[in-house]
């Protein structure tokens, strides 16, 4: 409404001219320049001169290693000598150098040289390697592409014809002095994207909070004016341009309003930004050991039970214990309020994390993972209601999308971030990286979470017989029962359990892992945006959820067929763009199918029924994925998961198909009728 | 007081005479009886002894070996049973395929009257005691018959000789009428097909006894056939002809592969994979040990060979014939000079 009154640009001349300039004028921006070149060019010396000084330290150990080579070469040469075997007839000198190749990948080749003349050869043809030598004599030591070593043979007693020039010459590949930073590229680029990630939410928050909140703020205060209503502004405290700018504004109020004869009311606005960190950090603490999870409850639950089900049993423990506590925290939320809500799930979540990394066996880990569990249903309720108590119906999508993307964000930092982490420090210390995360999201929350924010007004408590009606509905039966169910079973069997246990035996390193498991959160941020407006403008919710069910349906069987690194990254992105297909699609059908249901008694019911039916299938996931690899092995469970998941799909769109849109109600109605 | 000091000295110095002397009767007393072994063998004292003899040196066990060498003629083999019926020892030794198929029969032929079936018999140096009836199959035993073998398997075999040099297609001259010989060539035509290579068989004696005049144009055939190498097996004729083999080897540019060690030490082939005699006598004087000290039935005691085995290349045979090891093998291939 205040849309359509606002001034669409009180001045356009202003704005036409900050269209033209690229580079804002004033003081500031350019000391902004100056300091971001003056970094740049720091940051870009540092990283030359620790590339130059990374590179003369590995040259040496490369020069090293080349000695020892080229010296174990010679006593195999001179051994064969002493023996009496005549240097030309010397056999399978290009056997040893494949197998010192096998050890040493960097190395390029071997020859035994006499002068100008090669006698044996190995690793590259003959002609390659005299061209290096050549090379190697006419250029610099640094440009050339490879690292020779020479090392004489002190042989010539059986052999007249040997001179004393006789020597071992290996080459090894200069670009192995950059194999660190190559081999670590993934990881440095991870890390980017975090730092990038976590920039963004810092950015946003400060000038969210700085910036942005003032000013919407302050248009809402002046529109007030406009309507001869005086309120004044609260808890800017900044001695900036804004904060003085606010200070104008008060008291140009308090004037106006005292002209008028009347006292200002006072106008806060509630820091939503902040639960946006708030919940990104909870996610992260949780997501951080995402990779490592199941090797390491299999191996800490291995002395009572089978490793693989009890690493099940414990995930499933965790996720029974978010689907159960999620209800019963609603519950009591209002009670106590979002700040202390938070403050005790990222205690429990702490002490949960915590306790896990000490873990000793089954009993105790599952009690750990318990707590963490209902650490972060109770953050997870907190933040939500947050979010709802601070929102109203027309900023209310805006505001559950920003909790949203600060939770997507961490399942795609975390198990990367936490990937790298656990191959330094191992598995221990990556849990009790997570319970620091959750320690710091306690200390935050202080300053990011409004504790007068409260819940106004209590949603309506439907009757006995409407509910039954709605869990009565056929096409929300098999919405739940064919969609939303198998989506969480699948997401968290094949993504939380089997991805990261198959990756692992199959030699990945736990970044590998976490980088594949990341691919998930990217695809589904990535594409989520573009395909809700797909669906939102097609206006057909089940055909988004049937897509999503073929996608999730045909990776996992690429994945069970083709048990590999590549072809598990091509399914775990076909997961990500099927949830992201799926999910929002069930919850928008879910109120669509249940229409009759949601306008007298609010989409509250509707959305706990679809949520506890996730969680549950959700549980249910690890738990079939371990009996699934005791009984048939890890890649025939994915099979198994994938056959599951076209199973669902094909039954969604039977019988979706089969159960006419207008009978959805019909029983409930007559029920109810007189 | 002197001569109080001088008494007790006397005392004490007839004291320990005494102690020692009644300790040194009672040990002799006290030392358990020689085990009394025969020994069968079929050309003297071989490095199977010498290993047999030293594992009952080093653990102080006397031990009263009888020798009987057949000096390569087997008809003498029902006298020496009579004679061991006679004077029963505890425990029969027999050396090689021939004498122990004669002295302990078939495992589903045996004659009491011509076979010893009433004492121990431990075997060495008999290369498939199964395929030769040995030995009883797989799940059966004989109630007194073990003993060590000294082959190493045939595929472990065909891996040493192709690490040498390539190999398609494998020689072998061997008596026809030996059948650890007969069975080994089956054997390795069978892992021709799996290995990929192809078994040129040269047999001798096939119109009575073989003579080693045969041996030189059968090795002549062998070369014009296309053969890689010659394999020389367990087979007494032709360890008994070794020389007249490898020679004949070297006359057509063939090298000699030996599945046993004296044929590769004391003879001229080239390379070989086996077991060291002296391990293998030591293997089969543990079994003797664990029948005559430990008590243990034969029939309890499994039948074996050695769990590692030597790489030898004799290098005057490479040079004579310019085939010289790779560098790879020198690593741990034993070189014999």
């Amino acid at each position: 409404m205040t849309q359509n009154t606002k001034p669409k640009s009180p001045l356009p001349g202003a704005a036409k001219t900050s269209h033209r300039r690229i580079v804002p004028k004033g003081t500031i921006w350019i000391l902004l320049l100056f300091s971001t070149l003056a970094l740049c060019v720091a940051l870009i010396g540092i990283s030359w001169r620790a590339a130059d000084l990374a590179r003369a330290d590995l040259q040496s150990e490369i020069r090293e290693k080349a000695e020892i080579e080229a010296r174990t070469l010679a006593e195999k040469i001179e051994h064969a000598l002493e023996l009496g075997i005549p240097l030309d007839a010397i056999v399978g000198f290009e056997d040893v150098v494949h197998q010192l190749q096998s050890g040493d990948p960097d190395l390029s080749f071997a020859a035994i040289v006499h002068g100008q003349d090669l006698l044996h050869v190995g690793g590259m043809a003959r002609d390659a390697i005299k061209q290096a030598l050549a090379s190697d004599s006419d250029a610099g030591t640094d440009t050339h592409p490879s690292i020779i070593t020479r090392v004489t043979l002190g042989h010539d007693a059986h052999n007249d014809h040997v001179e004393n020039d006789l020597a071992i010459v290996i080459g090894h590949d200069r670009a192995a002095l950059m194999r660190p930073v190559t081999d670590n590229l993934f990881d440095i680029a991870i890390i980017f994207i975090i730092t990038l990630a976590l920039s963004f939410e810092l950015v946003l928050l400060v000038l969210t909070v700085n910036v942005a909140l003032p000013a919407r703020v302050a248009r809402r205060v002046l529109t007030n004016v406009r309507e001869r209503k005086f309120t004044i502004l609260h808890g800017q405290s900044t001695r900036d341009e804004i904060g003085s700018f606010m200070e104008h504004i008060n008291t140009v109020i308090s004037r106006t309003a005292q002209k008028v004869g009347t006292r200002p009311h006072r106008e806060r606005e509630v820091k939503l930004i902040g639960v946006r960190l708030l919940a990104f950090m909870f996610v992260l603490a949780e997501e951080l050991a995402r990779p490592i999870m199941p090797a390491f409850f299999s191996q800490v639950t291995a002395p009572t039970i089978d490793g693989q089900l009890g690493a099940g049993i414990v995930m499933a423990t965790h996720l029974l214990m978010v689907a159960i506590a999620m209800p019963l925290c609603s519950l009591f939320q209002e009670r106590i309020g979002s700040l202390r809500m938070y403050l005790a799930g990222a205690l429990l979540a702490t002490i949960g994390l915590c306790g896990t990394a000490f873990a000793t066996g089954l009993w105790d880990l599952i009690l750990w993972r318990a707590l963490s569990g209902i650490g972060y249903a109770t953050t997870f309720v907190a933040c939500q209601s947050y979010v709802l108590d601070a929102t109203n119906d027309s900023n209310r999508t805006q505001g559950t999308a920003m909790m949203v993307s600060g939770i997507m964000l961490a399942d795609i930092c975390g198990p990367a971030v936490g990937g790298i982490f656990a191959g330094h420090f191992g598995d221990a210390i990556t849990f009790v990286a997570g319970a620091a995360m959750a320690c710091l999201a306690v200390a935050l929350a202080f300053f990011l979470m409004d504790n007068t924010v409260r819940g106004k007004t209590s949603p309506p408590v439907p009757t006995r017989k409407a509910f039954k009606a709605m869990l009565g509905n056929r096409r929300l039966q098999v919405l739940v029962l064919f969609a939303a169910v198998p989506a969480k079973l699948i997401l968290s069997g094949f993504l939380y359990y089997l991805t990261p246990l198959i990756l692992l035996q199959s030699g990945a390193t736990t970044a590998e892992t976490g980088r594949v498991i990341m691919l998930y959160g990217l695809v589904a941020l990535l594409t989520g945006w573009g395909v809700a407006r797909w669906t939102d403008s097609k206006q057909n919710e089940i055909r988004a959820v049937g897509i999503g069910g073929g996608l999730t349906a045909t990776g996992l069987l690429l994945a069970g067929f083709m048990p590999q690194y590549a072809t598990f990254a091509v399914a775990v992105a076909m997961l990500g763009l099927a949830q992201a297909t799926s999910i929002p699609a069930q919850l928008s059908a879910s109120l669509k199918i249940s229409a009759d249901f949601t306008r007298d008694h609010g989409s509250g019911p509707v959305l706990a029924v679809l949520r506890l039916a996730e969680r549950l299938g959700g549980a249910l996931g690890p738990l079939l994925a371990a009996g699934l690899t005791l009984w048939v092995g890890t890649d025939a469970a994915v099979l198994c998961f994938g056959a599951i998941a076209a199973v669902a799909v094909i039954f969604f769109e039977i019988m979706f198909g089969h159960v006419p849109a207008d009978q959805k109600t019909k029983p409930s109605v007559q029920e109810d009728a007189p | 007081m002197t001569h109080l000091i001088h008494f007790l000295r006397i005392l004490t110095v007839l004291v320990l005479a005494v102690t020692f002397s009644t300790t040194s009767v009672l040990a002799q007393t006290n030392s358990p009886d020689p085990l009394k072994i025969a020994m069968i063998l079929w050309r003297g004292e071989t490095r199977v002894e010498n290993g047999f003899r030293g594992f009952f040196a080093d653990r102080g066990i006397p031990v009263d070996l009888q020798i009987y060498d057949v000096e390569r003629d087997l008809s003498r083999i029902p006298g020496i049973i009579a004679t061991l019926r006679k004077n029963p020892p505890d425990l029969v030794y027999t050396w090689g395929t021939g004498i122990t198929s004669n002295v302990v029969g078939k495992y589903n032929q045996v004659d009491p009257d011509k076979n010893i079936t009433d004492l121990p018999v431990v075997f060495v140096m008999v290369s498939s005691p199964w395929k030769t009836g040995i030995a009883a199959p797989p799940g059966q035993s004989r109630p007194n018959i073990t003993g060590a073998t000294h082959i190493a398997p045939l595929p472990a075999q065909i891996q040493a000789i192709r690490a040498y040099r390539p190999m398609n297609k494998l020689g072998v001259v061997y008596n026809n009428g030996e059948d650890n010989s007969v069975s080994n060539v089956e054997e390795l035509t069978a892992l021709g097909a799996e290995m990929g290579f192809d078994v040129l068989a040269a047999p001798l004696g096939q119109n009575g006894d073989p003579s080693s005049s045969d041996i030189a144009p059968a090795v002549a055939d062998l070369a014009k056939r296309g053969a890689d190498i010659l394999y020389i097996g367990p087979d007494n004729f032709i360890g008994t002809y070794r020389d007249a083999l490898t020679d004949a080897g070297f006359d057509n540019g063939l090298a000699a592969f030996s599945a046993t060690e004296l044929e590769v030490r004391d003879g001229q082939a080239m390379l070989g994979l086996v077991s060291r005699y002296e391990l293998v006598g030591r293997l089969a004087a543990s079994k003797v040990e664990d029948i005559l000290i430990n008590g243990l039935s034969p029939a309890d005691i499994p039948i074996e060979t050695l769990d590692r085995f030597s790489y030898l290349i004799r290098l005057s045979s490479a040079r004579r014939l310019e085939l010289y090891p790779p560098l790879s093998l020198l690593d741990y291939a034993e070189i014999i000079k």
